[in-house]
């Protein structure tokens, strides 16, 4: 059922309306209604080699003899790639998008074995079986005749490809002259006419034409998790977290998931409509296994999901022991261009997928530390006195904020890189405000270029040659917020190289190394265009169609943009630039966020799903927008958006320019205070966001961690996508209903919390029943973690950096807890020299706290000097039994104690005291808080705990 | 009586809250220090950021200290060692700058040993951690800030010389409409009387005529018919001035969704609606010119303000075209009317603009016309000091400020270029917004009324005015305009700006907000009339 809403659905294409989409549906409904069915495709069987961790080999459509070329690769890491493409194209087919996607090419593992043929198993004779893997844990099974591919861990079927016999690779032609009685339609309905049906070399769409001079040309192929009852991924959708199904479900949707990066007014909310970014990454979960696939390809794609109860697998015998059957998912993608280029994540564990997904794709580049920090942006802050009142209303209101944004507005008539004159004469003057206070200022700088010969940037980029280009060889010209507009072709090594030095300080006038970036509509989004972006048959660098590249073409706005600031110093800083549309790889270059959400409390909830998918897909630094970007959120709105947004990645307040005023302070007590403390508890736990990005840089892990990525064990957590963990330690349940002032919290495994708020301890299993009055809202110190803090409150993230810590420690049930921390400079790339401090932090059942450091490699010190005073200035420990008698901190290095022999001033059962900052009542009196133990944060100490 | 018990409930609110903001000063003083002292009790070398006049609150009596706030007792020596141990201390303090050679001054204790000087410590107090050095920049800090009080003083004594002429000039002017309007009173008692008393002979007029009618009716029917006609060519007369005020309307609401409407929605219907827009203008404009031609080859054509349009400005032709289009219409009705007036048998004449001619040959006697004549004057009479008499009695009304210090800025317009736009506006009347490109003007809103604080006794109750129910914005608010006075000794527009959409604020310099003693003698009057209650 199509939802009534604000979105104008019939902007966008439905998968009828996409003919290749069309064509691919009706092909999987032709093979699934014929019990005769048989997939085409076939292995040539003199043609399969096996050499180097590369399986290679021919396949042949026995319905037309078109000859295709295989490669499956077996990786390091458990991974497997499997790329196919026609073997003699009529033209090259579009193969480059892996360049822009992929941070590095992992190289075959020669770690395999080749299971020998069984000449007796008439079976074993017309497939091939290689073992792979450290522990040859994993297998693939390729089997010859039809073409399908089984991959199995520890001899379980995880992945497979070709089950249902959809694959189908449109292979290149040339057009058939029209019949004489100019009748195009054929009453067969063989495949190969199909591809000829109307539509496959021309289409038309809300009026506009795509000329499509190729013809059909899409890829697509069923790919099935036997026993997995739930994936995730392929962001962005406003959907749920766990993937709904696409076809005759009775919940769910009538049209596939849809990847085109699209910009789409006022979006609907449960919909699998396509949105700003696209990641064809695709996450299955059951219990003791995780797997993943990756399409890699930039064209349209359209995914359809059905689950079944069927037992093609024999996996009931296998996992359930003659239980109820177990739940498969299968999936169906259709690509409109390119090859076929997939590749297989086996796992076992979600942490094993996100190691071996970041490690072909990248991981989160660490941030600027002011970065995830608070961000207050409007569309527009009107002028630079608008800026320092802005400004000074955080100071007077005793709020902190790291960033100012300005939007489009600031611009000499949307001419990016210019100021308006009038409204910002002086505006390095305006940033070295800012920096006093340690405040950066972002400015927007778009894709699309106003077409005026007076505007530089314009009329350099068409001298050279890299605008985008009509099919006649002419500018592309389109419609956006300039008016008539054109657009850089950023697939263009040259023009990417060009845009990046329009950043150096000498070149963007008026900008300091204090101004930082945001790409805006760089789906693109053309106002002019079908669908609000580029026609798909235009022309971009190497002569290939835009619609081959349509899905990287804001990753590589992003990139250019994140290489220009990079560069644009002597000494390298890491860039940070906020983009709209995303795709595979995007975390290596900067944040992004939702787009244009809306002011309501609907919008408020869908943050969660949206966010937990888009960084399970591997962008963590992702956020939405505080208060909603359209419409006038009530103040009880905007201060739950806030209490969400302080622990959500990417924490920035904006609005639409029809809306009304909404910085903090303008709503007058109690919720100012309420918006303070929200913003206020972010930057105390700064030490801790930083740490946990420091993780995901290196491991993949999200830095806000769906549950069952945390509890892989338990079924009841896998669907659940309205609480999550911010590294391991917080578990955080937004409240997103009007007027709620409690709610339910699912704990797993009987494991003990702590009220982050209270220090209360929360206990029990399943759903727990937790007060969220308007001043707080549920977040959970798991038992067993610590967490750095900063407690005092500063203007900015800068102003903080020399200030002493405090850690937060909850004791588990067996009397321990660990934790890390993680420092640098927040801006350089001195950490990959070693200058940075990483400490281990475990209190253990011997009641001492002790902090040692992680292997450190390189020596390079700066850093770690500048810090050498900064201090652990308390320590608050949750959980202990009875009081301690006396608390001692030494240095390890150090026979004396830090301070004198009588010990540690602390007090114990109170909490409202030691500057806790903690307000609320509880029950609790099993709270230690640790005055002052002075024991330098780069060194190793133990506080000894006395009773 | 209500109100005065109002203001008396908010006197004692405002109280409360100072004197919960005196608390956190006092809390605040923990993280602090002053270099001040002989008193040997007390910790000199530890104590910080405290103002001399509050030392005595930190002397050691105990061992122990009570935090001020009272959230716990703390040993003596934990005063000051960079550890925050009495709650509220720690975000909320306050930190007490000496500043010698300047001002003291007050800064949030969580500016203090951030690295950064802050600028209200020219004394450099603030950072004393050894993190960075601060200058003391207090002598120079201190002069230029002797040197702006003075200025200042000198602005405010000027503003208040104004100002107080302005009182003057309301005491006067308040007390001439009420000599006016007690004038006025006895002025329409006589003129009612005058209104009554030919009434009455006008009716007996009309009697003695209808006797004489009767004689003669050979004329009526056709009397009649061109009294029908005459109705006839009014009403449709009436009718096109309608129909021409809404084509204005419709075409103004679409302009402004033309120029006003999001592109971002790329929403089909407005893109349709604004290029329907467009080519129904073309065509229009198309129309009109060629009626605009037809009436120049029209000698008779007795339109004045065709010469006028070579001169007109771009922006305002459209009016002048849609007048001539007027003017053709009417030129039809008037020929329609004579081709009925001579099938009929009566005298031609003619209409100039629409005001008819005094017909000669109505038939009514001339005593009535003389009696109907003489009514009429004494009920214009009426009106006119009826409206007077409103008029005053609005003045009278409204709301000039404490001592009617407004009074004299009534009606006074005044006007700021932005670049983009010219900011106008009339001291209690309209607000506009006009466009410097194409000089289209949008309203703003008329005057409202004192929005600068909640409570009319608060002093800053007239310093801020909203102008409202502008032209509403497409997918906004109705425009609105707020001003905030600031005493100055000229009156003059500093600044406009829009910060939330269609939402305008104004800065304006005036002397009529200047501080001067009048104002605070009065305050202390009404405070003592508050006693008495």
């Amino acid at each position: 059922m199509p939802q009534v809403g604000t979105v104008k659905q019939q902007d966008f294409k439905t998968c009828d309306q996409s003919s290749f989409c069309r064509r691919n549906r009706a092909y999987a409904d032709r093979a699934s209604a014929d019990p005769n069915f048989v997939s085409p495709y076939m292995v040539k069987e003199d043609s399969v080699l096996l050499k180097d961790g590369l399986l290679s080999g021919e396949l042949i459509n026995s319905q037309n003899q078109h000859l295709f070329v295989f490669e499956l690769h077996l990786l390091e890491n458990s991974i497997s790639r499997l790329r196919i493409n026609e073997k003699s194209p009529l033209k090259p087919r579009y193969d480059e998008v892996k360049n822009f996607a992929l941070a590095r090419e992992l190289p075959n593992t020669l770690n395999y074995t080749e299971r020998p043929i069984n000449t007796k198993d008439h079976d074993s004779l017309t497939k091939t079986s290689i073992y792979f893997g450290n522990k040859k844990q994993n297998m693939v099974v390729v089997h010859h005749s039809p073409f399908r591919i089984e991959f199995l861990v520890n001899d379980l079927p995880i992945v497979a490809f070709n089950d249902r016999g959809f694959f189908n690779f449109e292979h290149l032609r040339i057009k058939k002259q029209a019949k004489d009685n100019g009748d195009q339609t054929s009453d067969e309905s063989s495949s190969e006419d199909a591809e000829d049906e109307y539509g496959s070399w021309e289409e038309n769409f809300n009026g506009k034409r795509d000329s499509k001079p190729n013809g059909p040309e899409s890829i697509a192929l069923d790919i099935s998790f036997p026993g997995f009852g739930h994936v995730y991924g392929i962001p962005e959708h406003a959907s749920s977290f766990s993937l709904k199904e696409t076809r005759g479900a009775e919940v769910g949707y009538s049209d596939p998931y849809r990847l085109y990066n699209l910009d789409v007014f006022e979006y609907e909310l449960d919909n699998p409509m396509a949105l700003y970014g696209s990641i064809p990454f695709m996450m299955a979960h059951r219990k003791s296994a995780s797997a993943a696939i990756l399409w890699l390809n930039s064209a349209e794609t359209w995914i359809d999901i059905v689950k079944s109860k069927e037992d093609k697998h024999g996996l009931s015998s296998l996992l359930y022991f003659g239980k109820k059957l177990p739940t498969s998912t299968h999936t169906h993608w259709i690509s409109e261009s390119g090859i076929m280029d997939i590749f297989v994540f086996l796992g076992p564990t979600p942490a094993d997928v996100f190691r071996q997904y970041g490690s072909v794709t990248g991981y989160t580049a660490l941030p600027q530390y002011f970065s995830i920090s608070y961000h207050q942006c409007r569309w527009n802050y009107i002028d630079q006195q608008d800026i320092d009142e802005v400004d000074l209303g955080f100071d007077t209101n005793e709020i902190p904020v790291d960033v100012l944004w300005l939007d489009i507005e600031h611009t000499d008539g949307k001419k990016y890189f210019t100021w308006d004159p009038a409204k910002f004469p002086d505006p390095k003057k305006m940033q070295n405000s800012l920096s006093v206070k340690g405040r950066k200022l972002v400015t927007i700088i778009d894709p699309h270029l106003k077409r005026d010969d007076g505007y530089y940037i314009y009329k350099e980029s068409k001298e050279l040659g890299i605008l985008v280009k009509e099919l006649n060889g002419n500018d592309f010209e389109g419609w956006c917020w300039p008016g008539s507009s054109s657009w850089i072709d950023y697939t263009n090594p040259a023009a990417r190289e060009w845009w990046g030095s329009q950043f150096k300080l000498d070149k963007y006038q008026g900008a300091t190394e204090n101004l930082f970036v945001w790409n805006d509509m760089n789906e693109p989004s053309v106002f002019s265009g079908p669908e609000i972006t580029m026609p798909k048959d235009i022309i971009h660098h190497n002569a290939w169609e835009h619609r081959n590249v349509h899905n990287v073409f804001g990753l590589l706005v992003h990139s250019a943009t994140a290489q220009g600031l990079r560069n644009r110093t002597p000494i390298s800083k890491r860039p940070f630039v906020l983009s709209r549309a995303f795709y595979v790889g995007t975390q290596r270059y900067g944040a992004i966020w939702t787009g244009d959400n809306m002011a309501k409390w609907s919008h408020l909830a869908a943050s969660s799903p949206m966010l937990l998918s888009i960084g399970i897909s591997g962008i963590s630094f992702a956020g939405a927008d505080v208060g909603g970007f359209f419409g006038d959120p009530d103040i009880e709105l905007l201060v739950r958006w806030y209490q969400t947004g302080a622990f959500q990645p990417f924490f920035r307040a904006h609005s639409h320019i029809d809306t009304k005023r909404r910085e903090p302070w303008l709503f007058g007590e109690p919720h100012t205070t309420r918006i303070r403390n929200a913003i206020r508890e972010r930057y105390a736990l700064l030490p801790y966001w930083y740490t946990v990005f420091q993780e995901a840089s290196e491991t993949g892990m999200p830095v806000i961690r769906p549950m069952f990525v945390v509890f892989p064990e338990d079924e009841e957590t896998f669907e659940i996508e309205d609480q999550y963990f911010v590294g391991d330690s917080l578990l955080v349940k937004p409240i997103v209903t009007e007027g709620q002032t409690s709610t339910e919290i699912y704990l797993s495994n009987n494991e003990i919390y702590y009220d982050y708020f209270t220090f209360d301890p929360v206990r029990g299993s399943g759903r727990i029943k937790v007060d969220a009055p308007i001043e707080k809202f549920p977040v959970l110190l798991r038992g067993g973690s610590i967490i750095p803090r900063r407690q005092r409150i500063r203007q900015s993230s800068a102003l903080m950096r020399l200030d002493p810590l405090t850690l937060l420690v909850g004791i588990d049930q067996n009397g321990e807890a660990k934790g890390s921390l993680y420092m640098d400079d927040g801006e350089t790339y001195n950490y990959q020299n070693g200058d940075y401090i990483h400490r281990n932090l475990t209190y253990s059942s011997y009641s001492k706290l002790i902090s040692t450091s992680f292997p450190i490699s390189g020596d390079n010190t700066n850093f770690v000097k500048s810090i050498k005073d900064v201090r652990v200035e308390r320590v608050i420990i949750i959980g202990l039994s009875k009081k301690p008698t006396k608390i001692l901190a030494y240095h390890n290095d150090e026979n004396n104690e830090v301070n004198n022999n009588q010990g540690l001033t602390f007090t114990w059962g109170q909490k409202d005291v030691l500057g806790t900052g903690v307000t609320f009542t509880n029950t609790n009196d099993q709270v230690l808080v640790i005055k002052d133990p002075k024991v330098l944060v780069w060194r190793d100490w133990t506080i000894e705990i006395v009773f | 009586m209500f109100r005065k018990e109002r203001g008396k409930l908010l006197n004692i609110k405002s109280f409360l809250s100072r004197g919960t903001y005196f608390l956190l000063l006092f809390t605040c003083l923990l993280e602090a220090d002053a270099k001040v002292s002989n008193n040997n009790t007390i910790a000199t070398n530890r104590l910080r950021g405290i103002p001399k006049s509050k030392i005595h609150l930190y002397e050691q009596t105990d061992a122990d200290w009570a935090c001020l706030d009272g959230s716990a007792r703390i040993p003596y020596d934990a005063i000051n060692d960079d550890f925050c141990d009495c709650t509220s201390a720690c975000m909320n303090g306050r930190f007490y700058c000496e500043n010698e050679g300047h001002i003291p001054a007050y800064i949030d204790s969580f500016r203090v040993n951030d690295g950064k000087c802050e600028p209200e410590c020219c004394d450099g107090s603030d950072e004393y951690d050894g993190k960075i050095q601060c200058p003391n920049s207090c002598e120079q800090v201190g002069a230029e800030h002797r040197e702006r009080l003075r200025e200042i003083a000198r602005i405010q004594a000027e503003g208040a010389r104004i100002k107080r002429e302005y009182i003057e000039h309301g005491r006067k002017l308040r007390s001439e409409q009420q000599a006016n309007l007690e004038r006025l009173q006895v002025e329409l008692a006589a003129a009612e009387a005058r209104v009554k008393e030919r009434k009455e002979a006008l009716e007996k007029a009309e009697e003695e005529e209808r006797k004489q009618k009767q004689l003669n009716t050979k004329t009526t029917a056709r009397r009649e018919a061109l009294k029908k006609c005459k109705e006839r060519v009014e009403s449709l007369h009436e009718r096109i001035d309608k129909l021409h005020e809404n084509i204005d309307t419709l075409l103004k609401i679409f302009r402004d969704l033309k120029n006003d409407h999001n592109q971002n929605y790329h929403d089909m219907a407005v893109k349709t609606a604004i290029a329907g827009y467009d080519e129904f203008l073309k065509e229009y404009e198309n129309e009109r010119d060629e009626n605009l031609s037809d009436e120049l080859d029209d000698e008779d054509n007795d339109n004045e303000d065709n010469e006028a349009e070579d001169i007109t400005p771009p922006g305002h032709s459209l009016e002048k075209d849609e007048s001539s289009l007027l003017g053709s219409i009417i030129d039809a009705a008037k020929s329609t009317y004579n081709d009925i007036m001579e099938s009929i048998g009566l005298d031609v004449f003619t209409f100039s603009n629409g005001t008819k001619q005094k017909s000669a040959v109505s038939g009514i006697s001339k005593e009535v016309i003389a009696v109907r004549d003489s009514l009429n004057t004494a009920e214009n009479e009426q009106r006119e000091i009826e409206n007077h008499i409103n008029d005053i009695n609005g003045k009278l009304a409204r709301d000039y400020g404490r001592n009617d210090e407004f009074a004299k800025l009534d009606g006074e317009c005044f006007e700021h270029g932005t670049g983009e736009y010219t900011y106008s506006f009339c001291l209690f009347g309209r607000a506009t917004q006009r466009s410097n490109k194409d000089y289209s003007s949008t309203d703003l809103g008329n005057y409202g009324r004192w929005i600068g604080a909640e409570s009319q006794d608060d002093p800053a109750y007239y310093t801020k005015q909203i102008y409202e129910h502008g032209v509403k914005c497409w997918n906004g608010p109705a425009r609105s305009l707020k001003v905030t006075f600031e005493c100055a000794s000229e009156n003059k527009i500093v600044a406009v700006s829009e910060p939330g959409k269609c939402e305008y604020v104004m800065k304006m310099k005036t002397p009529a907000v200047c501080p001067d003693g009048e104002e605070d003698k009065n305050n202390q009057k009404n405070a003592g009339a508050h006693d008495e209650l």
